[in-house]
C-alpha cells in the first residue's frame, strides 16, 4: 500500500514535469483522461511510456497494453503494476 | 464583457434555458439558419431535430441518416434525381436506377460485412489479431488491385480512401474491446457521417466519440451551444476568407465580396508564383508564403468548425479540429493545433505502434523513428491512398511524378517535429518560463518554418521539384 502511494507520488511529480504550461494536476481525478482534459497532448504519452518502461520495467508490447490506456493516473498505476 | 460574450455557451442561465423545450427550438432554428448559410444539405438539420426528440436513439438516427448520405452520393454520381422519378416515373432510365440500387445496397453490405468480421477481431488468428489495422489495409489494398479489373468493383474501390481510416478505427476498437452487444448502428454513423468531414475521420471512431457523447439534458445543451458557437465562428472565418481572397488575390466568386476585386493587390497564389516563368519580387515572395499559410489555416478552420459544430449539435462534444495554430510557439504545438484529427490519425496508427516496437533503440533514435513513421511515412501513405487510381493501375512512375514534392514536404515536416520534440523535452526539464518577447519570436519562427515547407505542399501546376527549389533561391534574393 505504501509502495503504491510512493509510486503515485512519484508519478504525479513526473506528470507535473510534462504537463502543458499553465496546466495543473490539482483537480485531476485518478480516472480522468489527461489528454482529453488538455493537461498533456497525445504526443507526450510517449514520455509516460518511457517513464513506465524505465522506472517500472513495463514492456508495453509484450503486455499488449495500448498507449491510450495510460492516459489516466489509474491506467498508469495499473500499467506500473504489470511491470513489477 | 467580451469574454462572457465569446464564452456564451458556458453561461449557467443560458444552459438552463437551452435545456427547455423553447430553448431547444431556438437552438434548432439557429442551427438550421447557420447550416443553410454554410450550404449544408437539409439532411443535417433533420438529423439534429430527430436526435433532439430522441437523444437515446442518437446512433440509430445518425446511422439512418448515413444511409441517406450514401444514397445521395450515388444519386449524384449517377446523375439521378428523386424529383424526376416522382414527376415523370414513366420516363426514367431503369438501368441507371437499378445500378443505383446495386451500388447503394452493395456499399451498405460491404460496410456491414466488414463490421461483422471486425466484431470478432478478438477471436481472429493471433497473427491478424496482433496487427488488426495492418490486416485491414492489406485486404483493402489487395481489393483495390483486384477491383481495378472490373468496372463495378472499381466504383467500390473509390470508397476505399473515404472509408479506410474510419474502418481502421472500427477494427482497432474491436481488437481492444469485446464486440458483444455492439450493433451495426453503433458504428455506421461514423463510417459515412451525416456530419461530414474529409478522408480524415473527424471525431475518430466509437472509442473517442463514446467518451464525448452527452448522456443527460444538461450536457446535451452544453454540447449544442458549443456547436452553435463553432458554426458562428466558421461563418466568420468563411467570410474573412472570401474577403481575403478578394482583396489579396482579386478572386471574388461570391456575391458577398463582388466588386471588392477593384481594390485587390492582384497577387498570385503561392502555387502560381512557383509555377510562373518570371518570378515575384523578394518582398512579394516572402509575403506570398506567409499569406498562403494564413489562408490555409483560415480555410481548414472554417471547414473543420462546421463538421465539429454539427457533431456537437447531435451531442458529441468533441475537440475542435483547428485551435489557434497561429499562436503556437513550437513546431510541435502547431502540428497539434492545425489539423487535430489528421494528427491523431497519424499518432494512433503510426507513431504509437512504431514507438512501442522500437524499445531496443536509444530514446532519441526511438523518437526519430516514431516521428518519421507518422509525419513522414504515414503522412505520405495517407495522401497516396487518397488517389487510388494510380495504385490500382500499378503506375509507379505516375505515383512518383504525382507525389515527389509531397515526399520532400513530409520529410521536412518530420524533421521539424522531431527537433521540436527534443527541444520541448529539454525545455520541460529545465522548467524555465519565457517572456512575452521570446514567445513572440518563437511564434514568428514557427510561422516561418511552416510557410517555408508549404512551398513543397502547395498545388502548383507544372512545377517540378526544381521549380520549387528555385523559389527558395528567389526567397534568398537570387
Amino acid at each position: 500500500m505504501a509502495s503504491r502511494q510512493a509510486d503515485r507520488d512519484a508519478l504525479i511529480e513526473f506528470l507535473g514535469s510534462i504537463a502543458r504550461p499553465g496546466q495543473s494536476l490539482e483537480d485531476v481525478g485518478d480516472q480522468d483522461n489527461l489528454v482529453d482534459s488538455g493537461i498533456i497532448d497525445s504526443l507526450s504519452v510517449i514520455q509516460i511510456i518511457l517513464y513506465l518502461e524505465t522506472t517500472h520495467g513495463v514492456n508495453f508490447r509484450a503486455l499488449g497494453v495500448d498507449p491510450a490506456e495510460v492516459v489516466s493516473i489509474q491506467g498508469m498505476l495499473q500499467a506500473a503494476g504489470h511491470g513489477q | 464583457m467580451i469574454r462572457s460574450l465569446s464564452q456564451f455557451h458556458e453561461q449557467p442561465r443560458l444552459l438552463v434555458l437551452a435545456e427547455s423545450a423553447p430553448g431547444q427550438t431556438v437552438i434548432w432554428l439557429m442551427a438550421l439558419i447557420l447550416l443553410r448559410l454554410h450550404e449544408v444539405t437539409l439532411l443535417m438539420p433533420l438529423a439534429i431535430a430527430a436526435v433532439m426528440l430522441q437523444p437515446a436513439r442518437r446512433r440509430l438516427i445518425l446511422s439512418i441518416a448515413a444511409v441517406a448520405v450514401v444514397a445521395e452520393h450515388y444519386l449524384s454520381r449517377q446523375r439521378l434525381s428523386i424529383a424526376d422519378l416522382v414527376s415523370a416515373p414513366t420516363g426514367v432510365d431503369v438501368s441507371a436506377w437499378l445500378r443505383f440500387g446495386v451500388l447503394l445496397t452493395g456499399s451498405i453490405l460491404l460496410m456491414y460485412g466488414i463490421f461483422l468480421i471486425a466484431r470478432r477481431a478478438h477471436a481472429w488468428p493471433l497473427l491478424l489479431r496482433s496487427q488488426p489495422v495492418l490486416a485491414l489495409h492489406v485486404v483493402l489494398l489487395l481489393g483495390l488491385a483486384v477491383g481495378g479489373l472490373w468496372p463495378l468493383f472499381a466504383i467500390f474501390g473509390e470508397l476505399v480512401p473515404w472509408l479506410i481510416w474510419r474502418l481502421s478505427y472500427m477494427v482497432k476498437f474491436f481488437a481492444q474491446n469485446n464486440g458483444r452487444g455492439q450493433k451495426f448502428s453503433d458504428h455506421l454513423f461514423y463510417l459515412w457521417p451525416v456530419f461530414g468531414g474529409s478522408r480524415t475521420p473527424y471525431g475518430k471512431g466509437l472509442d473517442y466519440l463514446g467518451r464525448y457523447e452527452a448522456k443527460d439534458r444538461a450536457s446535451i445543451a452544453r454540447a449544442q451551444l458549443a456547436g452553435l458557437k463553432l458554426l458562428m465562428l466558421a461563418l466568420a472565418w468563411s467570410w474573412l476568407l472570401q474577403l481575403f481572397d478578394a482583396l489579396v488575390y482579386g478572386s471574388a466568386e461570391t456575391t458577398l465580396v463582388q466588386g471588392l476585386e477593384r481594390w485587390s493587390l492582384g497577387w498570385s497564389r503561392l502555387g502560381g508564383m512557383i509555377g510562373a516563368e518570371t518570378g515575384p519580387g523578394l518582398l512579394e515572395a516572402w509575403l506570398g508564403i506567409y499569406l498562403e499559410l494564413f489562408r490555409s489555416v483560415l480555410y481548414l478552420a472554417a471547414g473543420g468548425h462546421v463538421v465539429v459544430g454539427c457533431l456537437r449539435l447531435v451531442g458529441f462534444n468533441v475537440f475542435r479540429n483547428t485551435y489557434k495554430p497561429l499562436l503556437a510557439d513550437s513546431v510541435l504545438e502547431f502540428w497539434n493545433r492545425y489539423y487535430y484529427y489528421f494528427k491523431e490519425l497519424l499518432v494512433e496508427f503510426f507513431f504509437y505502434p512504431t514507438y512501442l516496437r522500437t524499445s531496443w533503440a536509444a530514446p532519441r533514435l526511438r523518437l526519430f523513428l516514431a516521428v518519421f513513421a507518422a509525419a513522414g511515412f504515414g503522412n505520405m501513405y495517407y495522401h497516396v491512398l487518397g488517389g487510388p487510381q494510380l495504385i490500382m493501375s500499378g503506375d509507379l512512375v505516375g505515383l512518383w511524378h504525382a507525389w515527389n514534392s509531397r515526399l520532400i514536404y513530409c520529410l521536412l515536416l518530420a524533421t521539424g517535429i522531431w527537433v521540436s520534440m527534443l527541444r520541448q523535452q529539454s525545455r520541460r526539464t529545465s522548467g524555465a518560463s519565457i517572456g512575452r518577447l521570446i514567445r513572440c519570436r518563437r511564434i514568428g519562427a514557427v510561422w516561418t518554418f511552416y510557410a517555408l515547407i508549404h512551398v513543397w505542399n502547395v498545388q502548383a501546376a507544372g512545377a517540378d521539384p526544381a521549380a520549387r527549389f528555385n523559389f527558395y533561391l528567389r526567397l534568398a534574393g537570387f
